[in-house]
């Protein structure tokens, strides 16, 4: 009937090999998960410098997230993609051999370097989400609300990472793997938070009233995270101080510096070409409920004729 | 019309519909009730020791209300699509959340007058010689659920699953509330008691940063 017939195209569809890939980078994920655990039940304090360790945090991040992009057809990949590629590896051969080993807590330190970059590439994510969200209810223009549930969704995925690597150290080092302190607490609430402003978008059909409402949710929850931090503050906490720029005593050796700066830029640009491209799939979303509407209007119009 | 006046009038109509039928102070005085009782089973709630989880109970039983109770003060209006004449009417759309906010505090606050002493005989805890300082401390606390109850009742009844979705998205937020103050009321039913000024002031923070919030983006939920 006409080209835009949903039947007959196919360019919205993931091709199945891609599906199967996904699986395989899923399958890398749990071994690297397999690995992690295996090292900490070890005491985390294995001969050799720990490469299983880093060489998983490299497998779970390359695997699991930027093979299957750069693979698959219906993505082009453009330099930054393969600029952020080469960034991580760099970050991952870093973190693993050329960053020295910490005296006291020993190999499991290494996870640090994945731990604070995403956790500051999670918090980026998230006061872009935030700045996005002001921004459209101000100006209505769709694409703020593309970009503040893009980020948000990005910034989850950095602080589950975030959530997920804290206790793999703590455990070896604190003797637990989770406490209520206050920087914890705060993070793990604000994940919460964000996991229902996911939640309450996929409740609300209408894209409009979606955007409208989540935004005014997403605000709410961001300046709820302060409040958070600062009652659990007053309150107890154990979370180590900041070691970078926190005191007199404090600081990193030079050359965990510039390794924890390497991983740094790498989790942020990984960040940001993840965001970039969920905020293209939510673009095409738009088109094609645009789309959809537009055909079932034009059948009406044909139906009543 | 001055946004104090409308919201007063806004204030008038919610407190007429719920005198004519005390549906929702009824559900959430019993609701508090069993959840008050229910906790005494998980622990001795005569030992000395124990009594310490009280104020925390109690909040916790509150929050639990609070974001059941508050739900209706929006599908009520779904109902008969009142809320659209709400809409039409020449008032500040902050007006009708201003009063739905102050009549769910009125609700609220009602609860807590009949709970309280209910509580206070069940816990074994002196509230009389701490009388005026506990009932700042309520009323602060109080205020910042209704805040944002209200608020994310006004989100949720736009969704789907609404009954749901409002403790998914309230409970987590009022995190802050619900630490300062049971640590608040704790501190004043504790054996010396003392009002915590740092608790205080972070309650009325708390309160003001929503309201302005409510102020400034409470708007939008109102659109057609």
């Amino acid at each position: 009937m006409n080209d835009m017939d949903p039947q007959t195209d196919h360019s919205n569809r993931t091709p199945l090999w891609l599906t199967l890939l996904q699986f395989v980078a899923l399958a890398a994920l749990a071994f690297a998960m397999w690995q992690a655990w295996r090292q900490v039940n070890a005491g985390a304090r294995p001969a050799g410098n720990g490469s299983w360790m880093a060489l998983s945090q490299l497998a779970m991040l390359l695997g699991a997230v930027i093979l299957p992009m750069l693979l698959s057809r219906t993505y082009r990949a453009g330099g930054s993609d393969y600029l952020v590629l080469f960034m991580m590896a760099a970050a991952g051969i870093a973190a693993l051999y050329i960053a020295p080993t910490e005296r006291t807590m020993g190999v499991i330190q290494r996870i640090f370097y994945m731990h604070l970059p995403s956790a500051a590439s999670g918090f980026v994510a998230l006061i872009t989400s935030f700045i996005a969200s002001i921004v459209y209810l101000r100006r209505r223009q769709p694409k703020w609300d593309w970009l503040a549930v893009s980020s948000a969704e990005v910034g989850i995925v950095c602080f589950t990472c975030m959530l997920v690597t804290g206790p793999i150290w703590a455990h070896p080092v604190w003797g637990i793997w989770w406490t209520w302190d206050a920087k914890l607490t705060s993070t793990f609430i604000l994940w919460v938070l964000y996991i229902a402003y996911l939640l309450l978008r996929t409740l609300i059909a209408e894209p409009e009233r979606r955007a409208v409402v989540s935004a005014v949710f997403g605000i709410f929850a961001f300046l709820d995270v302060p409040l958070v931090y600062l009652s659990n503050r007053l309150w107890r906490t154990q979370h180590p101080a900041p070691v970078i720029a926190g005191g007199p005593n404090s600081g990193l050796d030079p050359l965990m510096w510039y390794v924890f700066l390497t991983c740094l830029c790498a989790l942020l640009g990984l960040m940001i070409i993840l965001v970039r491209q969920r905020y293209r799939l939510e673009a095409t979303r738009h088109a094609v409920e645009e789309m959809n509407l537009e055909a079932q209007l034009r059948e009406a119009r044909s139906g009543a004729r | 019309m001055t946004l104090a006046r409308a919201a007063s009038i806004i204030v008038a109509k919610e407190l007429r519909a719920e005198f004519r039928s005390f549906e929702l102070l009824n559900t959430t005085v019993v609701f508090v009730l069993i959840v008050v009782v229910l906790f005494s089973f998980t622990f001795d709630p005569t030992n000395p020791e124990s009594r310490r989880f009280g104020p925390g109970l109690l909040w916790i039983a509150l929050l639990f209300a609070g974001s059941l109770m508050l739900q209706p003060s929006f599908t009520r209006e779904q109902a008969n699509d009142t809320l659209a004449a709400l809409r039409l009417s020449p008032i500040e759309p902050f007006a009708i959340l201003l009063g739905k906010i102050l009549a769910n505090l009125a609700f609220l606050l009602l609860a807590e007058v009949i709970l309280l002493p209910v509580f206070a005989v069940l816990y074994n805890v002196r509230i009389l010689p701490v009388l005026g300082q506990l009932s700042f401390v309520m009323l602060l606390g109080t205020l910042g659920l209704a805040t944002i109850g209200t608020v994310f009742a006004a989100i949720s009844s736009q969704a789907r699953m609404r009954e749901l979705l409002l403790p998914l998205l309230l409970l987590p937020a009022l995190t802050p509330v619900l630490i300062a103050s049971t640590e608040a009321t704790a501190g004043l039913l504790a054996d010396s008691p003392e009002l915590s000024r740092t608790w205080v002031v972070f309650l009325a923070g708390f309160d003001l940063i929503f309201l302005t919030a409510a102020w400034l983006f409470g708007e939008y939920l109102f659109e057609e």
